[in-house]
């Protein structure tokens, strides 16, 4: 990353963070605006990315999180209280629902369905243990296509924890040119990745 | 005075300090206000995890989800994220959850969600403590004309005459739940005299239960699966036969073959369930039709014929309920 980059502002600190959620439970218009349009598209896409709700189940459960939010002078946005992740809070609120969602559709089956047919539940879907499956299996494909000293590199930190004085030691390098060395490693390991399977670069920041 | 975000680390300090080869308090005092740094770290632990640095360590307890969560948004701090990535490199289930959410947040590309504005009407208006709660009753929520490019509404006829209680009560209902959220979607004026009543409706989207005032009961509408009734007002509302001037007509989002409306009739004065109701619908094209009597409970389930099909109610009136094309 470059030195002089300055830090993208799409991010809440922690004290931006909670500021903003005291301002929305305060009734400030704005702030709750502002609130939103952070945090709607990432919401929309935790409750999608179970892999198992239509299109309509997931604007209606967006529906409910926005509601349940609001709730009693957002109430459960408050229980936030500044600790931890607000992220991680209202992902796992947003996850929460989605669960509730889940039983709620297999205690009322369709008319017309069998009794005993279970319907999908919280679990992970097909597309998601095909993912990991298959990303796993990428990130080990993707260290064959590696040149030997980068997949010694990485071998040796990542995968067996050696420190970096040994590693420097065993391939006759210093330790500064390990800690860059295996940087450039790392990167040709992602790209490879990437370029071998799509899903990989949804998983990391962009480059 | 905090750190200068804006200055960052190297890519290889980053890399030896996430490694634990460099503890240097002003990269970790940097971390905790760079959620690019934390990103670049986070990618590289989540590279280790899956090229099975940790994978061989014991499951152990799962983690708190709201840690696990933290972590795969790179928001955990720095001790408890070596945690997590131990527990996680061991546990698929762990590991599933995270990588559904750090996807997300990385690269939300979901469509935007069609309820957004509604979503928003809501968020801005919350509920007061000890408020009636809204879940059972109607869950009316607004949507944009713009979210659903598909559909073309007619404009508001000029109200000639009211036949009905229903169409008044209708009316009623319907703005008296969307009365917080009126200002976003609904510019109509009411007036006691028939006169008054004009005013221009924007679609009004229904959640999949909607209860709906027709000729002195109260029908309490249910689709199932559940997909999105969309009332549209100003069509026509045929009541005991008679044309209103303006009506409701729910457009349903299901495929015809897949989809049931469960119903029941609701005395509109005393609230007592309405046994014997005959109700029907009717597919417009082919004439097929479901035709069932509520239960003792007021409870009917009916199979919906057609894309277009017309609801009755036997002595009450009829609503047009429409399917949408997938």
């Amino acid at each position: 990353m470059p030195d002089d980059e300055p830090c993208p502002q799409q991010h809440l600190t922690e004290e931006e963070a909670r500021r903003l959620v005291a301002r929305v439970t305060a009734r400030d218009p704005e702030a709750a605006r502002r609130f939103f349009a952070h945090f709607r598209e990432l919401l929309y896409s935790v409750l999608l990315s179970g892999g198992s709700l239509s299109r309509d189940e997931a604007d209606e459960l967006f529906q409910r999180l926005f509601e349940h939010l609001a709730k009693d002078d957002y109430y459960r946005l408050g229980q936030w209280q500044g600790r931890g992740s607000l992220t991680a809070y209202l992902c796992t609120i947003a996850r929460n629902l989605r669960r509730d969602y889940y039983r709620e559709r297999a205690r009322q089956p369709l008319p017309g369905d069998p009794p005993d047919e279970q319907l999908p539940g919280p679990g992970p879907g097909p597309a998601e243990t095909f993912d990991l499956e298959y990303l796993l299996e990428c990130a080990q494909q993707a260290m064959l296509r590696l040149r030997a000293r980068d997949q010694e590199l990485i071998r040796r930190v990542d995968i067996d924890g050696q420190r970096y004085r040994a590693v420097a030691a065993a391939l006759d390098m210093n330790e500064n040119s390990v800690a860059q060395a295996l940087h450039r490693a790392r990167a040709r390991l992602r790209a490879e990745c990437e370029r071998r399977c799509p899903g990989f670069a949804q998983l990391f920041a962009r480059s | 005075m905090g750190p200068d975000l804006n200055r960052h680390p190297g890519a290889d300090a980053l890399s030896a300090f996430a490694d634990g080869e460099i503890a240097d308090p002003s990269v970790r005092e940097h971390l905790r206000g760079c959620a690019q740094c934390r990103a670049a770290i986070g990618d590289q632990r989540l590279l280790e995890v899956l090229l099975g640095r940790r994978r061989t360590a014991s499951v152990g307890p799962h983690p708190d989800e709201r840690e696990l969560l933290a972590w795969a948004v790179d928001e955990l701090d720095e001790t408890r994220a070596a945690a997590i990535a131990e527990h996680i490199g061991a546990c698929d289930r762990c590991l599933r959850e995270a990588l559904a959410v750090r996807r997300a947040h990385r690269n939300p590309t979901a469509p935007a969600p069609r309820v957004a504005e509604a979503a928003l009407a809501t968020f801005l208006a919350p509920t007061r403590q000890g408020d009636a709660p809204t879940q059972g009753v109607v869950r009316l929520v607004l949507d944009l004309l713009q979210a659903l490019p598909h559909l073309t509404f007619e404009p508001f006829p000029a109200p000639t005459s009211f036949a009905a209680d229903a169409q008044l009560s209708l009316e009623e209902n319907l703005l008296g739940q969307v009365t917080e959220a009126r200002d976003v979607a609904m510019h109509t004026r009411l007036g006691a005299a028939p006169a008054e009543r004009s005013g221009k409706y924007n679609p009004v989207r229904f959640a999949p239960r909607i209860e709906l005032p027709l000729g002195g009961l109260r029908l309490a509408l249910e689709l199932r699966p559940p997909r999105a009734l969309l009332a549209d007002l100003g069509r026509t509302l045929k009541l005991d036969g008679q044309e209103l001037a303006s009506g409701i007509a729910a457009r349903i989002y299901a495929q015809p073959e897949a989809c049931s409306l469960d119903l029941r009739a609701i005395d509109e004065r005393t609230g007592a369930p309405l046994a014997g109701v005959e109700v029907s619908l009717v597919a417009q094209a082919t004439g097929e039709h479901d035709v069932q009597c509520t239960d003792p409970d007021g409870r009917a389930s009916l199979q919906v014929p057609g894309a277009v099909s017309r609801l009755t109610v036997a002595g009450h009136g009829s609503v047009e309920v429409r399917l949408a094309p997938t």
